[in-house]
């Protein structure tokens, strides 16, 4: 995937402007990274796809309401894809009537589902988190892909916040090597 | 606490998962904005983040997504859209498209740019190497024809071994017996103060002639010609003031060879 080609503030400021040029350098440049998060969440390809494009959809529409001093692009479009995914994933587990679900459980269905999954459809899986050791994938898994904070992670998990911190650096250090 | 103490303490990751207070938030800005390396592990974060589970969505999908858009918003293009459509989209294409050959310029003139860096560099290196090369092989033909020397079967070697003065000074006089040359090489010699020079003398029916005087060379193997003696029974080696002296000073000699 390219690197941004605009700074961060250019582009929002033509996406502000509806400026459709921008929004396909938008779209190029974070499709994959969004589609990512959400086939994490919601693994069945077809519910992801419009999931991806109601999320585009909401970034063209709501762009005005984004405020860069509440940080950067890319994590307001993240929290976008990530609450819609939830939203979708949640809804169909209380028509399944499945209240809660166990955390632990859920981190590795999402991720056997998808290292199984063989999709000639798509193209550039990566699937790098699954060669994190364990205790960084099921940080980065809670924290990437279903939202916590750090904190929550921490008392979900029962370690350290300090110690949460510190594993979540390691492993974007590690990804880094990896994808380097 | 130093730029490398903030970045790992975990704060930009934080910054970038959207957990920080407006303050830190702030914070986090202005220290990316006066450190670069704070911005810089900021932007590769954000792209590792970005790129570690990304999953390219099939190709369909970008065209469903702009058909969806309500096209009225775009300030730019609306009214061409309205009218032809697939005008629209090959203008879109074609700029993003310009926009595309724009940035693979830059990037092509970047890695230019970087070729001609390296050139320089390997250019300089090749002359240091040239240069090198030009040394060593001056080098190995002097020690060639110093070999040649020595091994010339006309030639006497006379090991001379050190005296009182310093006991463990080695040197070997070759001397040839067609034509009289004499060579010194010196092997092991106390360096002398800058106001002496060693001398050396052939011992001709027992008196010593001067056979010239000659300079410590850092490269041990080096032979130095000195004048050519006929009939000598042994040489010596002693310690004179610069230029040297027509007789030796015996208290100063240094070494010692019986031919």
């Amino acid at each position: 995937m390219k690197k941004l080609n605009y700074t961060e503030e250019e582009l929002v400021a033509l996406l502000k402007n509806k400026d459709m040029v921008a929004y396909n350098v938008l779209y190029d440049n974070y499709s994959a990274s969004l589609y990512g998060i959400i086939t994490r969440i919601v693994p069945a390809e077809e519910i992801a796809q419009d999931i991806l494009q109601d999320v585009f959809v909401k970034i063209w529409k709501s762009i005005d309401r984004y405020d860069k001093t509440k940080g950067r692009l890319y994590t307001w479009m993240l929290n976008i894809a990530r609450n819609s995914s939830i939203d979708y994933a949640r809804s169909k587990q209380s028509k399944l009537e499945n209240k809660i679900q166990d955390i632990d459980n859920s981190v590795y269905e999402v991720n056997m589902q998808n290292s199984t999954a063989i999709n000639t459809d798509v193209i550039g899986v990566k699937e790098e988190v699954i060669k994190l050791k364990d205790d960084y994938r099921v940080l980065i898994d809670l924290i990437y892909f279903k939202g916590f904070t750090q904190e929550e992670t921490a008392k979900q998990l029962n370690i350290p916040l300090g110690t949460v911190k510190t594993r979540v650096r390691l492993a974007i250090i590690e990804l880094r090597k990896t994808l380097k | 606490m130093n730029i490398q103490e903030y970045i790992s303490s975990g704060i930009i990751e934080s910054y970038l998962l959207g957990e920080l207070s407006d303050k830190e938030r702030a914070e986090v800005e202005l220290m990316a904005e006066q450190h670069s390396e704070v911005k810089a592990e900021l932007e590769a974060i954000e792209i590792t983040l970005m790129n570690f589970a990304a999953k390219t969505p099939p190709l369909h999908i970008k065209q469903t997504i702009l058909s969806k858009l309500d096209v009225n918003d775009a300030k730019v293009i609306a009214l061409e859209t309205k009218k032809t459509p697939s005008t629209f989209w090959l203008m879109a294409a074609s700029v993003t498209l310009l926009i595309g050959s724009a940035i693979y310029n830059v990037i092509l003139m970047n890695k230019v740019h970087t070729a001609e860096e390296q050139l320089v560099v390997l250019n300089s290196e090749k002359e240091k190497y040239a240069k090198d090369f030009e040394n060593q092989s001056s080098s190995y033909g002097k020690m060639a024809e110093e070999m040649a020397i020595m091994m010339l079967p006309e030639n006497k070697k006379i090991m001379l071994k050190g005296m009182e003065a310093a006991p463990t000074a080695l040197a070997a006089v070759y001397w040839n017996q067609k034509t009289q040359d004499i060579y010194i090489n010196v092997n092991s010699l106390p360096v002398p103060t800058a106001d002496k020079q060693y001398q050396l003398w052939a011992i001709v029916d027992g008196k010593p002639v001067d056979a010239g005087v000659f300079d410590m060379v850092s490269d041990s193997a080096s032979l130095q010609k000195m004048k050519a003696i006929a009939g000598a029974q042994a040489f010596a080696v002693t310690l004179e003031k610069k230029g040297g002296n027509p007789t030796p000073t015996m208290e100063a000699m240094y070494l010692l060879g019986n031919v």
